[in-house]
């Protein structure tokens, strides 16, 4: 082999052996990932749940969308967990988010958030509807 | 070491590198535009947590202006990669630039997965000689060299980088969950809470999420065995049905890995046509 062969090859065993770790050790740090989507395990009695968020704001409710958080979808989501248990405080956080950097005028004094269970099929459950006021920071409602 | 040598160092095809040095930056492109990262700077402050990376350059969240100039820099470079022009600059340029504009958006919450793999195929092709042919660099100076022993390597690299990609979410989801994970429940969750048409209807047919999920996980742990060139199109024929349904069943798109399985193909045997055009 000669000089740049060698050189190069060096490169490969180096990229090979950063991957194998990055696999085996299952590094999540960027610019590494274990791309671990869907890995963890949802047993049958575990119900999904999809959020939807509303505020009020000079006299009506509003869609908070995620885009209007600055956040794309997938945070969204991940930001408001799994499951209705905690919603209320974790809607309230992200309330308070968007109410932290609002002019008076653009907060939200009330949010509530629809929660959305679907049955899994063959279970003979019904889907759930629950409606959850979200927990806000009173005192970013006062702030001038 | 012969061997080594004959897998990796091989004479191959220029053509194939430039068409690929080509594509790559397309997708790039298409990918990132100018405005993929705009987020980072619109993001709430509250949600900027640089990453190791960026956390060691101490960087703050950077300004709308800021990200806008840093998008429209990556798209030139990639347009002048794309054509072949000051090609080997403008890939060294982008590997930086690239990494650090996914890493702050990695920084406001955003998984990054889809982009790592184009990022290093950028860093390969940037240290090769992928300009020697469909590129205006290769009009510019012309040479009569068709193979090179150092055109094969940044593909096969690329196939190391997506089988540890694809070894890496088998072997968490084993490690997470174990072999259960292939009992279908898992995947019949996600089906309901995505909640698209076709999604709801497989959900329904408890079996078929058991085989998907267990098709998934076999294919996932087995795509290194592709690193044997002759195995390679089953799996790359597998991964593109693999992203075809989650794009369609779970509204996942990893459009820009997929894309990026046409590096593999031989363009030059499809044709002198392809090199007629830079000639």
């Amino acid at each position: 082999m000669d000089g740049r062969q060698t050189l190069v090859s060096i490169f490969i065993v180096c990229v090979c052996l950063v991957k194998l770790a990055e696999a085996v050790l299952q590094i999540e740090s960027f610019p590494f990932s274990r791309v671990s989507m869907f890995a963890a395990y949802r047993a049958t009695d575990r119900i999904p749940w999809t959020f939807e968020l509303e505020g009020w704001r000079n006299g009506r409710w509003v869609e908070v969308s995620p885009f209007l958080l600055g956040m794309r979808p997938g945070t969204f989501r991940a930001r408001l967990g799994s499951g209705p248990s905690v919603l209320a405080m974790r809607c309230g956080e992200l309330a308070d988010l968007h109410n932290r950097n609002a002019p008076p005028s653009r907060r939200w004094v009330r949010v509530r958030a629809r929660a959305h269970g679907r049955a899994r099929p063959g279970s003979g459950a019904q889907d759930q509807h629950l409606v959850v006021q979200c927990s806000l920071d009173r005192r970013l409602l006062k702030a001038p | 070491m012969q061997k080594w040598r004959e897998y990796w160092f091989a004479p191959s095809s220029l053509l194939d590198l430039g068409v690929g040095r080509a594509w790559l930056a397309l997708v790039l492109l298409l990918l990132d535009g100018t405005s993929r990262f705009q987020i980072v700077g619109r993001a709430s402050p509250e949600l900027w947590t640089p990453v190791g990376l960026v956390a060691a350059l101490g960087w703050e969240q950077p300004s709308p202006t800021a990200m806008q100039f840093l998008g429209w820099t990556t798209s030139a470079l990639l347009v002048l990669a794309a054509v072949g022009l000051f090609t080997r600059t403008a890939l060294t340029l982008l590997v930086p630039l690239l990494l650090v504009q996914e890493g702050m958006l990695a920084s406001v919450g955003k998984p990054t997965h889809a982009g790592l793999p184009a990022m290093w195929a950028v860093m390969f092709f940037a240290l090769a000689p992928c300009s020697r042919r469909f590129a205006i660099d290769a009009w510019l100076r012309p040479s009569a060299m068709e193979k090179s022993r150092f055109a094969r390597w940044p593909i096969d690299l690329f196939y190391v980088v997506l089988a540890s990609f694809y070894f890496s979410a088998g072997l968490s989801k084993l490690l997470w969950s174990g072999l259960s994970w292939a009992d279908g429940s898992t995947l019949q969750y996600h089906l309901l809470a995505k909640g698209t048409s076709p999604g709801l209807r497989l959900a329904e047919f408890p079996w078929l999420c058991t085989l998907g999920s267990t098709t998934v996980l076999l294919w996932e742990l087995s795509f290194p065995l592709g690193m044997i060139r002759r195995l390679r199109p089953f799996f790359l024929l597998a991964g593109a049905a693999f992203h075809l349904s989650t794009g369609l069943f779970l509204d996942v798109w990893f459009w820009p890995v997929v894309a990026l399985y046409l590096l593999f193909v031989p363009w030059h045997r499809h044709g002198e046509r392809i090199d007629a055009l830079h000639t």
